[in-house]
């Protein structure tokens, strides 16, 4: 238990001070009450000797006149029943004419005798008592001893009642708060005991609360402090892995603070740095137009970001320091200079570079890749002669693309693959180039297929050569294809399709749809023989249609979607004719208008041919 | 100096207030006792001349008549005790003497005696009388 400051208690000096005062109540009210019953004995006396000197009087008197001196004794006698009176005198005239006692008062009690003369009415005597001074005396004295000591006795009672229920009710609550006030600290604020209802307990209470509030209140501040550590410490981390260094300029935008980091970075030390300006440790100061945007925007107290500028390190670099900042003002608004963060971004803008050099090259080396996809591409001009009129249209949506036309002969046959490879860019083009070689293959290989089906299974085989596609082991390549041939006698097209569908437009407008099947080529290896339909087509003078799925899938419209096939086919309606320019040029301008301001999802690629009408011209010219 | 000593002084300094306080309220106690202090021989002529007063003023029976001065009666009561005390008040005094009335009930009845002008000392003469009245009595104590 610790130790209370207080060295006299408080108890022991208020009980000091209340026995003094209650004794001396005492004594003054002891003193009373003998001065009091002194009063009432005198008055007692006195009503004896006037009771008596009223009734027994006249008949002492009488008694006299009759000269009864028996009756006269004997009425003198009687006054002995009064306890006051000790002698009495019957006088006529001034002169004793009886007395009692006989002999007169006791002489030894002359001194304390008081002498009351009392006229007997209108008879002219005089009968004088004689009272005992002290009469009652020492019945006054028992009377104010027993009260006097009664009085200390309660007194003392009240004295002991009342400490022990101060103690109990006031001191221990009050030593028990002392305790508890001089254990708490602010971290642990410790109850006070006997805390009760009364007004000290009122005060044990209010501080229990003050306490149990403090203790909240430390306990929510020091859960706060943690959160804030944390945060601080997160802060600390996140800002120190964001950035290298942090910095401070002063008002005059000479810098007052650089951290450590900074030094270590650039070998420099602080002298070098710290009350310099920024422009002064640039090696670049003299692009003006920069460094008087940089110091505009100083002067106007506005935010900067991602400013850059070299310097010269410790030991001889040259370094790119990438700075952002802040102004920071006082409390009354006043400028008081930059706070902000910087990053040494030498190596990153020497990435950067590096990265431009390879990106140019690259972007050489997939244009030159182009140029040789333009050359391996058929063009209008190697179809006209078998195909007729004939209207192409090869869109990639980068350089290279994987949509592509071959043409080419099996024996007298000419042929068509129309086909659309997965992916785009590169890729798609590195695809066309193996199911370039793979026709290239299948077309002079010894048995060379009968009918465009075959040149499909062929194909597919190929690719799955090509890419190790096994019974065990699936792909996520492949290609949708058309191939399409011309019959000898020029009467009919033959065409088998994966996945992309032939439309053909007659005279009149119709548009009939011949469905490919529905499944690519590649991708997975089959067990059995690809179910491709073959279609033969008379001419009849329709116009056909092929295109791959970059157009009816292209995202437009509102709200955007995809195109989709009737939209395609009401494309074709639109041109209200079959002629292949029309047809193509019909489709393209309804893909811009889809489009809007989507971006190209796909390559796009549209065939259209009209076999009959180019060899009715070729007959002309042939004839 | 130690906060112990401060509080004490503190503590004594209204104690000590306190029992002058208190000697002073005793001393008002007890100082009207001792001039309240009637010799004995003017306590017996009080006693004698209210006694003679009660006597001569008793019908044959012994009854004191007295009239009641709220209903306007006669009540008829009969000495029962003196009291021994006696009370001045300015050159007056007051004594009291307990009665019966018919019914037994003890009733007080102060009589206010002053000393009769031109009869020498030692002779009085009652005045008036209070018939079960005693806050007449202490109001009239009070004001003295």
């Amino acid at each position: 238990m610790r130790k209370s400051p207080e060295r006299r208690g408080l108890i022991f000096s208020f009980l000091i001070v209340y026995l003094a005062i209650v004794f001396l109540l005492a004594g003054l009210v002891t003193v009373g009450f003998h001065l009091y019953r002194s009063q009432v004995s005198r008055s007692e006396a006195g009503l004896q000797v006037g009771i008596v000197a009223v009734e027994i009087g006249p008949l002492v008197v009488r008694a006299y006149q009759r000269q009864d001196s028996e009756a006269v004794k004997q009425l003198m006698r009687s006054f002995f029943a009064f306890p006051a009176i000790h002698c009495v005198h019957l006088f006529e005239g001034g002169k004793v004419v009886s007395s009692w006692p006989e002999r007169g008062c006791p002489e030894h009690m002359q001194a304390g005798i008081i002498k009351v003369p009392m006229p007997v009415e209108d008879t002219g005597f005089v009968i004088e008592f004689g009272l005992d001074n002290a009469y009652d005396k020492e019945q006054n004295w028992v009377s104010t001893r027993t009260f006097g000591v009664l009085s200390v006795f309660v007194i003392l009672l009240v004295a002991v009642t009342f400490t022990l229920l101060l103690i109990r009710l006031v001191m221990r609550p009050l030593m028990h708060l002392q305790q508890a006030m001089l254990i708490s600290t602010p971290d642990n604020p410790v109850d006070a005991k006997d805390v009760n209802a009364h007004q000290l307990g009122g005060a044990g209470l209010i501080y229990n609360q003050m306490a149990a509030t403090a203790r909240r209140y430390y306990s929510k501040m020091e859960k706060t402090q943690k959160q804030l550590r944390d945060s601080q410490a997160r802060f600390c981390d996140m800002a120190e892995i964001s950035t290298d260094w942090f910095y401070e300029l002063d008002r005059n935008f000479k810098l007052a603070y650089v951290s450590d980091q900074f030094f270590q970075l650039t070998g420099l030390n602080k002298k070098e740095v710290v009350g310099k300006t920024l422009a002064s440790l640039a090696l670049d100061q003299d692009e003006q137009g920069k460094w008087d945007d940089h110091q505009e925007k100083l002067m106007r107290n506005t935010e900067f970001r991602q400013f850059e500028f070299r310097i010269r390190t410790g030991d001889g670099r040259d370094c790119v320091a990438n700075i952002s900042g802040k102004p920071v003002f006082s409390d009354k608004g006043k400028f008081s200079g930059y706070r902000g963060t910087g990053r040494d971004v030498t190596q990153f803008r020497r990435n950067q570079e590096a990265l431009a050099e390879a990106n140019q090259n690259f972007g050489d080396s997939v244009a030159y890749a182009s140029h040789f996809q333009h050359r391996l591409l058929a063009k209008e001009q190697d179809l006209r002669p078998d195909f007729g009129k004939v209207r192409f249209i090869w869109q990639p949506r980068d350089l290279v693309g994987g949509d592509f036309l071959t043409y080419f002969s099996i024996g007298e046959t000419p042929y068509i693959a129309f086909y659309d490879c997965t992916g785009h860019g590169v890729p798609g083009g590195f695809m066309v180039m193996l199911v370039s070689a793979a026709i290239d293959r299948i077309r002079t290989q010894p048995t060379a297929p009968k009918n465009c089906s075959e040149i499909l299974q062929n194909i597919h085989d190929e690719i799955c050569d090509a890419l190790d596609i096994t019974p065990y082991q699936n792909a996520t390549d492949g290609l949708d294809c058309a191939i399409i041939c011309l019959s000898r006698d020029k009467k009919y097209i033959e065409y088998a399709g994966a996945n992309i569908d032939l439309l053909a437009v007659s005279k009149s407008g119709t548009l009939a749809r011949y469905p490919a099947m529905r499944q690519s080529l590649g991708y997975q290896y089959l067990d059995k023989a690809l179910a491709a339909e073959r279609h033969k087509i008379p001419l009849d003078g329709q116009c056909f249609v092929l295109a791959t799925d970059g157009i009816v899938t292209q995202i437009g419209g509102m709200p955007a979607r995809m195109m989709g096939s009737r939209y395609f086919e009401a494309l074709l309606r639109e041109a209200k004719s079959n002629d292949p320019k029309k047809l193509a040029n019909s489709l393209m301008r309804g893909l811009r208008r889809w489009q809007g301001s989507e971006e190209r999802r796909d390559d796009v690629m549209v065939l259209a041919f009209c076999p009959e009408e180019e060899l009715s011209d070729r007959n002309i010219d042939q004839a | 100096m130690t906060a112990g000593s401060k509080s004490n002084k503190c503590v004594f300094k209204p104690m000590a207030w306190l029992c002058l306080f208190f000697i002073l309220l005793t001393g008002q106690l007890i100082s009207p006792a001792s001039a309240r202090d009637v010799p004995v021989e003017t306590a017996a002529r009080l006693q004698a001349t209210l006694s003679k007063f009660v006597s001569d003023a008793s019908a044959k029976d012994g009854s004191f008549v007295y009239l009641n001065r709220e209903t306007a009666q006669r009540v008829m009561l009969y000495p029962a005790g003196k009291h021994p005390m006696v009370i001045p008040f300015g050159e007056d005094y007051y004594l009291c003497v307990t009665m019966l009335d018919a019914q037994g009930n003890k009733l007080d009845v102060d009589f206010l005696l002053r000393p009769k002008s031109g009869a020498g000392e030692g002779i009085f003469l009652v005045v008036d009388t209070f018939v079960d009245n005693r806050n007449l009595l202490h109001r009239a104590l009070k004001r003295n």
